[in-house]
C-alpha cells in the first residue's frame, strides 16, 4: 500500500523538476525581455528546491537527508526573492525598486543559508533532528530554531508582497494581462499553501512534505502561462516602457469608462498626476476639458486646441477600441497627438501662399487642384471651392489636354519647369501667365506651382512691336523716297539744262514732258514722305536717365533669363531734353535689343554698359556691349533700312534705321563705333533744351 | 554771268549729281571743285583758302554730311548748304544746330538752287 504512494511522490517530484526545466527553456528564448531574468531565477530556484527534496527523500541516513535538505534551502530561500523581483518587474514597480535597491531583501535569505550549513554550531535553525518512519517514508524529524521562523516570516512577506502587486495589477491595471497574472499567481500560491499546511500540520497526512507535488503543478501552470498566454511574447513590459516614453499622450479606459492607465505625456497635457487613475471619466471630466471631449462610445478622430502652460497647442485626438486575443472589446485607447508644430508650419505655408502677389496652386499629377491661393482666384475669377473641383485642363487656354499630360510627365522627370502659357478667366478673358513649377515626390507626386500674371507685360510688348512695325513701314517709305529723290534730281536737273539749249521745238516739247513728269514723280515722293513721317510727336521736357531706366525695366526679365548684365553710369543732374518719351524709349529699346542679340549669339551672355553725360549743348547716351563688334565694311550701312547681318528671319534690318529716324527727328544724331571682335558702342546725342531760341538772347546770356 | 568767280565745293557720293551741279553752277559762272566723300571734302577745304561755299550732301557712305559739317565747322566759317533727298525737316534742323547755313531738297530746280547760292555768296563776300 505504501509502494504506490512512494512511487507517486517520486513521479511528482520528477515532473516538478521537468516543469522547472521547461519553464527555464521557454523563458530562455525571451531572456532579454523585461522580467525574464527574474522568471528564470525563479524557475532555477524552484528546480534546486525540488531537487533537494527528491534527493532527500531517496536518502536513508540522517546525514544525507540533512545534506540534501540543506541543498534544498538554497532553492527555497531564493524563490521568494526571485518571485518578488519578478512581480516588481511585471507590475513596473521596478521604477521604485531598481537594481541594488533589491539587495536588502536578500540579506535574510543569505543569512539563513549560511545558518543552515552551520546549524551544528548554533542550532538556530533546528535541533533535535532524528530519523522517523512515516508511512512509506523514512524522514528527518526536527524542532525548528529561532531563525527558522524569522526566515519563514521573511519569505512569506516577500511572496505576499509580490502577490499583492500582481493582484493590484489585475484589478486596476490593464485587464489585458489579467490571465497571465492569474496563471502566475496560481503557480506561486500552490506550493505556498501546501508549505503552510505542512509546517503547521494542518492536515493529517503522512509526515512527508508534499510541497514538491505542488511545485510540479505550479511549474506546469507557469509553463502553461508562458505558452498559452504568451507571457513574454506579449511583452507587456516592453509595451509599458514604450507607453511611458511616448511623446503622444495615451489614455486607457476599461469598458466601464474608468481610466486605467495614462502615460506621463498624457498627464502633463491635462495637468494631472497619477492619482486620477482608477477614476471614472464622468468624474474626471469636471477637471479637464480634454477628458470632457474624450469620446468613448465610438472610434473617432477629432482636433482640439488647449492652453498648456500659457500657450495654445493643437492636438489630434484618436479614440479606438482595444480587443483581446478573442476579439472581445476590453476597453478604449485614446491617443493625444501634439500637432502644434505641424499646425504652425501649415500656418506659415498658408501665410506664404496668401502673401505672394503671384497665384499659387498645389496640384496632383492628374492635374487636379488641391490648394489655390486668393491671388490665383482673383486672376481667373473662380472661387476657391470652384477651383478645387477643377483640373488644369479646365483653365489652360493654349495647350491641349494631351499636351498638358505630356508636360506633367516631363515635370515629374525633370523636377521643375518654367514656361509661359495662357489661362482662361471665368468670364472668358484670356490671361497671359508665366508658370513656375516644382515637383515634390510625396503622396504620389505633388506640383507646387506659382503663376504670374504677365498680361500687362505682354500687352506692352505687343504694343511696342506694333509701333515698331508701323515705324518700320514709315522708315521703309522714307528710305525708298530718299533713294528715288537722287535719280529724280538727275532727271529734273538734266532735262532742265537741256531745255536751255537751242533745240528743235518738237524735242523741246518732249523734254518739257520729261521734266514735268519728273517733277510730278518728285511731288508724289514728297507726299509719300509727308504721309510716312511719324505724326508730329508730342514732345515734352524729358529726363533721359529716366527714359533709359524705364526701357531697361522692360528688358529686365528677359535679360535675367539670357544672362545679360547691365551696368549704368548715369550722370546726375543732366539737363532735360525736348523729347517724345515713347519714341525715345523705342529707339533705346532697339539699340539694347540689338546689343543683347549679338552678345547672346557670340557667347551666350554679356555685359551692357550704359553711360549718360552732357557734352556741350547735347546730352549723350552711349550703349557699350561686349559682343562681337561690327565689321568695318558694315559700319557705313548700319542705319540704312533693310540692312542686317542677322540670319534671315531674325531681323528686318529696320531696327537701327528706325532709331536713326527717331533720333534725327529729335534733332539728335546716332552713330556707332566698334573695333571688330571687341564689342560695339552706339552713341546717341540729343540737344539740350535751350532757354530761348533767338541767337541774340543767347548771346546776351553769354555776355 | 562769268563775273561771279566764286569757288564752290560740291560734295556728293553720286557722280551724276556732282555732274549736274557742276554744269548748272559752271553755266552760272562759278568755279567748281568736287569731292565724292566727306574726307575728300575736308581735305580740300583744309588745303585751300579759295572755297567760298560748300554744297554738302547728307547721306553719304563713310562719314556722312553731318559729321563732315562738324569737321568743317571746327576750322572754318565757310558757308555750307546742305543738300538732301530726305524730305524731313528735322535732319535739317539738326544741321542748323551744327552750323549749316541753308538747305536744298532734292530734286531741285536750277533757279531755286542758284538763287540760294547767290544769296549766300553775296552775303559772305560783303
Amino acid at each position: 500500500m505504501g509502494e504506490p504512494y512512494f512511487l507517486f511522490y517520486q513521479i511528482a517530484m520528477l515532473l516538478s523538476l521537468l516543469a522547472s526545466l521547461i519553464v527555464i527553456a521557454l523563458t530562455w528564448r525571451y531572456r532579454k525581455a523585461h522580467g525574464a531574468g527574474a522568471m528564470i531565477a525563479l524557475a532555477v530556484a524552484t528546480f534546486v528546491w525540488a531537487l533537494g527534496f527528491l534527493l532527500e527523500a531517496n536518502s536513508d541516513t540522517l546525514e544525507r537527508q540533512l545534506f540534501f535538505n540543506n541543498i534544498g534551502y538554497l532553492g527555497s530561500m531564493s524563490v521568494p526573492v526571485a518571485w518578488f523581483v519578478f512581480a516588481l518587474h511585471y507590475t513596473n514597480g521596478n521604477r521604485l525598486l531598481a537594481g541594488w535597491k533589491v539587495a536588502p531583501f536578500c540579506i535574510i535569505p543569505l543569512v539563513t543559508v549560511i545558518l543552515v550549513w552551520t546549524n551544528n554550531l548554533h542550532h538556530l535553525m533546528w535541533y533535535n533532528e532524528h530519523l522517523i518512519t512515516s508511512g512509506p517514508f523514512t524522514v528527518t524529524a526536527k524542532n525548528y530554531g529561532t531563525f527558522f521562523w524569522i526566515a519563514l516570516v521573511n519569505n512569506y512577506s516577500l511572496i505576499v508582497a509580490g502577490a499583492i502587486m500582481l493582484v493590484r495589477r489585475l484589478f486596476v491595471g490593464a485587464p489585458l494581462y489579467a490571465r497571465q497574472a492569474v496563471s502566475l499567481l496560481t503557480a506561486i500560491s500552490l506550493p505556498l499553501l501546501w508549505n503552510i499546511i505542512f509546517i503547521f500540520n494542518l492536515v493529517p497526512l503522512p509526515r512527508k512534505d508534499l510541497t514538491p507535488v505542488m511545485f510540479a503543478i505550479s511549474g506546469i501552470a507557469m509553463a502553461l502561462g508562458l505558452i498559452r498566454f504568451n507571457l513574454f511574447r506579449a511583452v507587456p513590459f516592453a509595451r509599458e516602457f514604450l507607453i511611458q516614453q511616448l511623446s503622444e499622450g495615451i489614455f486607457v479606459f476599461d469598458m466601464r469608462h474608468r481610466l486605467i492607465e495614462a502615460n506621463p505625456a498624457a498627464l502633463v497635457t491635462i495637468g494631472a498626476d497619477r492619482s486620477i487613475i482608477g477614476k471614472n471619466i464622468e468624474y474626471l471630466s469636471q477637471f479637464s476639458p480634454v477628458l470632457k471631449q474624450l469620446p468613448i462610445k465610438e472610434s473617432k478622430y477629432t482636433e482640439l486646441s488647449l492652453t498648456v502652460s500659457g500657450e495654445e497647442r493643437f492636438y489630434d485626438l484618436a479614440t479606438m477600441p482595444i480587443h483581446n486575443d478573442h476579439n472581445q472589446q476590453v476597453g478604449w485607447l485614446t491617443v493625444l497627438h501634439n500637432v502644434t508644430e505641424r499646425k504652425r508650419q501649415e500656418l506659415e505655408y498658408k501665410t506664404i501662399i496668401q502673401t505672394t502677389a503671384d497665384g499659387f496652386w498645389l496640384a496632383d499629377m492628374q492635374g487636379r487642384f488641391l490648394d489655390v491661393n486668393d491671388a490665383y482666384c482673383k486672376l481667373v475669377g473662380y472661387s476657391r471651392s470652384e477651383l478645387l473641383k477643377m483640373r488644369i485642363s479646365d483653365i489652360e487656354a493654349i495647350e491641349k489636354q494631351d499636351e498638358t499630360i505630356k508636360r506633367i510627365a516631363n515635370i515629374k522627370k525633370n523636377g521643375k519647369d518654367r514656361f509661359e502659357t495662357r489661362h482662361r478667366h471665368k468670364d472668358g478673358r484670356i490671361n497671359d501667365v508665366e508658370v513656375s513649377v516644382n515637383y515634390v515626390e510625396v503622396s504620389g507626386g505633388r506640383m507646387f506651382v506659382f503663376i504670374r500674371d504677365i498680361t500687362e507685360h505682354k500687352k506692352l510688348q505687343e504694343q511696342l512691336l506694333a509701333q515698331n512695325q508701323l515705324a518700320s513701314i514709315g522708315e521703309l517709305t522714307a528710305g525708298v523716297a530718299h533713294e528715288l529723290n537722287n535719280p529724280l534730281a538727275g532727271i529734273v536737273g538734266f532735262s532742265e539744262l537741256l531745255l536751255k539749249r537751242d533745240l528743235p521745238a518738237d524735242i523741246k516739247t518732249d523734254l518739257d514732258i520729261i521734266n514735268s513728269e519728273a517733277e510730278r514723280a518728285a511731288k508724289i515722293v514728297d507726299h509719300l514722305l509727308t504721309f510716312a513721317r511719324r505724326q508730329p510727336a508730342d514732345k515734352r521736357p524729358t529726363a533721359i536717365n529716366e527714359i533709359i531706366s524705364k526701357t531697361l525695366e522692360l528688358r529686365a526679365y528677359q535679360q535675367k533669363l539670357d544672362n545679360i548684365r547691365t551696368i549704368t553710369h548715369f550722370a546726375p543732374d543732366l539737363p532735360e531734353i525736348m523729347a517724345n518719351a515713347f519714341q525715345l524709349r523705342q529707339a533705346f529699346l532697339n539699340i539694347i535689343i540689338n546689343a543683347e542679340f549679338f552678345m547672346i549669339e557670340a557667347h551666350g551672355k554679356g555685359t551692357l554698359s550704359i553711360r549718360t553725360e552732357k557734352t556741350g549743348e547735347f546730352v549723350r547716351a552711349s550703349f557699350t556691349d561686349d559682343g562681337p563688334g561690327i565689321l568695318p565694311e558694315n559700319m557705313t550701312r548700319l542705319f540704312s533700312p533693310f540692312f542686317t547681318t542677322k540670319e534671315v528671319g531674325k531681323g528686318t534690318g529696320l531696327g537701327l534705321s528706325i532709331c536713326h529716324g527717331i533720333i534725327s527727328e529729335h534733332g539728335g544724331r546716332i552713330w556707332a563705333e566698334s573695333q571688330y571682335g571687341k564689342g560695339a558702342t552706339f552713341t546717341v546725342e540729343l540737344p539740350v533744351i535751350k532757354t530761348g531760341n533767338e541767337p541774340g538772347e543767347d548771346n546776351n546770356k553769354q555776355r | 554771268m562769268p563775273e561771279n568767280k566764286a569757288t564752290i565745293l560740291v560734295v556728293d557720293d553720286e557722280a551724276h549729281v556732282r555732274k549736274l551741279l557742276q554744269q548748272i553752277l559752271g553755266d552760272a559762272g562759278y568755279n567748281i571743285i568736287t569731292a565724292s566723300t566727306g574726307h575728300e571734302a575736308f581735305e580740300k577745304i583744309s588745303s585751300s583758302n579759295d572755297i567760298d561755299l560748300v554744297l554738302l550732301d547728307i547721306i553719304m557712305p563713310g562719314i556722312d554730311g553731318f559729321k563732315t559739317l562738324e569737321l568743317i565747322r571746327a576750322q572754318s566759317d565757310t558757308p555750307v548748304i546742305m543738300i538732301t533727298g530726305l524730305g524731313e525737316v528735322s535732319p535739317l534742323q539738326f544741321s542748323f544746330n551744327l552750323g549749316a547755313d541753308d538747305y536744298i531738297k532734292k530734286p531741285f530746280r536750277a533757279k531755286e538752287l542758284l538763287a540760294r547760292i547767290d544769296a549766300k555768296v553775296r552775303r559772305s563776300k560783303d
